[in-house]
């Protein structure tokens, strides 16, 4: 450790070059060595504040919302059915500009490609706002339409680069019933009615939570449930705007 | 760019020159190399190679890295269509501007807060448990409430069918937080309409990066709409629309 410390010339010392060295520069006991050699003792407690360090987030690239999904309170919906869960391989369909065809582009974010708890980046922080419009049954005539036994399952996944597959985080698995009974005839105000549900995710994905800390990105995706009342693979949900963010959570500099 | 400190250094039989010795106090330079000026801002881990990543949070001051806060409410919160006379579909379509006018502030669902400094990431979270309902009330000649052009019965409720028991948007700095919209579906009163539940929560968020320092403003408002319109597009004013705002919260995070 090295403190800052300048001895005085005391009265029967030569004020001479050495005098001066052995103060100002040389290699032991100088200003110039204790100033090269901070030691952490020197730090007073709160002496550091947000000029000393980088930022502690990192949106990753980007922070990315769906502009394409984006729908006014009349606009176009974006629809996935039972039928196309059925066809896809992992029982998920990824949210896409173009629905459950996938013929859009994707929710999908490109994120730190690393997790480690002993850093730099320890985590990422995923949000996500996904605004159901309705989950209904449009084979039916429109007072069947809706059942309780309905509903869309959402989820978050990351692409394992070591695979090129994409791999469910069953902690964020949010799933919602249709809440609407069937058989509503002769109710006319209450046929076709939208449902209406916003469904977030709020997680942390950790490297405890995917292979080998590693990833190539992070989608979600949703799947239309089976629906025991009208067993149909016609079941539809239709979503309005939906957002996925996150943030690269960094634990150490580097 | 931090960088090592190093003195001019004085030669043996030479005369000092006052100058010199002054500048190994004081010279400014871009990188405080040559004096110790250095410490005006100029020392970094080169100056440190002893601490590394030893550095502990009794170092750090509060918010430096990050910092926030959360505010909320439970006490339940009416809102009634007659609070928003002169508000329609037509004007919430045409012009934002106007709109906005009839828009009222959810207290608990809305703050005031300071940023000592433009942070690289701000997030904004919220969410709020709402139930709307509709005075399904179908015009009747009894009462006098039929409309010029309509008769009783007819349903004249086309905010109910399209899902407004009212309207929530986020709001930050005054402004519409553009995408954060919550259309909150009603419930009618009469029982032909009460299937299901309608009761919602939006939990939702919102990222702004380098926002700039000083006060910012977020605030979650609604309208209710006070008005309804008939099947021959005769407005008729139904005041007694009712939203009711349950728990809500609003909560900001900056980082560094």
């Amino acid at each position: 450790m090295a403190d800052i410390t300048y001895p005085p010339v005391e009265e029967t010392t030569p004020f001479n070059a050495e005098s001066l060295n052995s103060r100002f520069s040389d290699p032991v006991g100088s200003v110039r060595e204790a100033i090269n050699n901070i030691s952490l003792d020197a730090i007073a407690p709160g002496a550091l504040n947000q000029f000393h360090f980088m930022s502690g987030a990192s949106t990753g690239s980007p922070s990315q919302s769906f502009d394409q999904l984006r729908v006014g309170r009349q606009g176009a919906t974006h629809t996935y059915t039972r039928a196309q869960t059925v066809a896809s391989s992992s029982g998920y369909l990824p949210f896409n500009t173009a629905g459950g065809a996938g013929s859009g582009t994707d929710l999908r974010l490109t994120t730190v490609s690393t997790l480690d708890d002993d850093g730099p980046y320890s985590g990422i922080l995923v949000l996500g706002d996904f605004h159901l419009y309705r989950v209904y049954d449009p084979s039916q005539l429109a007072a069947d339409r809706y059942s309780v036994d309905s509903g869309v399952s959402v989820r978050i996944e990351y692409l394992n680069p070591s695979s090129g597959n994409w791999v469910g985080i069953n902690k964020t698995i949010r799933w919602v019933s249709g809440q609407l009974p069937t058989n509503r005839t002769g109710t006319s105000d209450s046929v076709d009615r939208a449902q209406q549900l916003k469904i977030p995710i709020r997680t942390l994905i950790t490297a405890s939570d995917i292979s080998g800390g590693k990833l190539g990105g992070i989608r979600a995706v949703v799947r239309v449930d089976y629906d025991s009342v009208n067993q149909s693979t016609a079941t539809a949900a239709e979503f309005f705007q939906c957002d996925l963010a996150c943030i690269s959570l960094t634990s150490k500099k580097t | 760019m931090p960088t090592t400190l190093n003195l001019t250094a004085f030669t043996d039989g030479v005369a000092s020159d006052p100058a010199t010795v002054e500048g190994n106090f004081y010279t400014p330079s871009s990188n405080g190399q040559g004096s110790l000026e250095i410490i005006n801002g100029h020392l970094g881990p080169v100056n440190m190679p002893g601490v590394g990543d030893r550095v502990g949070r009794e170092h750090i001051q509060q918010g430096a890295l990050s910092n926030g806060k959360a505010i909320g409410g439970n006490t339940n919160l009416d809102y009634f269509g007659d609070g928003f006379l002169g508000w329609d579909i037509a004007t919430e379509n045409a012009s934002a501007v106007e709109a906005d006018k009839f828009y009222r502030t959810i207290p608990g669902a809305s703050m005031t807060f300071f940023l000592p400094y433009s942070p690289s990431l701000l997030v904004l979270s919220w969410g709020i448990f709402v139930a709307a309902k509709v005075d399904k009330y179908d015009p009747t000649e009894e009462d006098g409430s039929v409309l010029e052009g309509g008769g009783a019965g007819n349903p004249p409720d086309p905010y109910f069918a399209s899902n407004y028991g009212a309207i929530i948007r986020a709001y930050l700095d005054g402004s519409r937080i553009d995408r954060k919209y919550f259309p909150v579906p009603p419930k009618g009163l009469d029982t032909s309409i009460g299937y299901g539940n309608w009761d919602r929560t939006w939990s939702s968020f919102y990222f702004v990066q380098f926002p700039s320092a000083g006060w910012h403003n977020v605030t979650l408002r609604t309208i209710v709409p006070p008005v309804t319109v008939h099947a021959v597009d005769t407005n008729y004013e139904r005041p007694n629309n009712q939203l009711r705002v349950r728990t809500r919260h609003m909560d900001y995070v900056y980082f560094r």
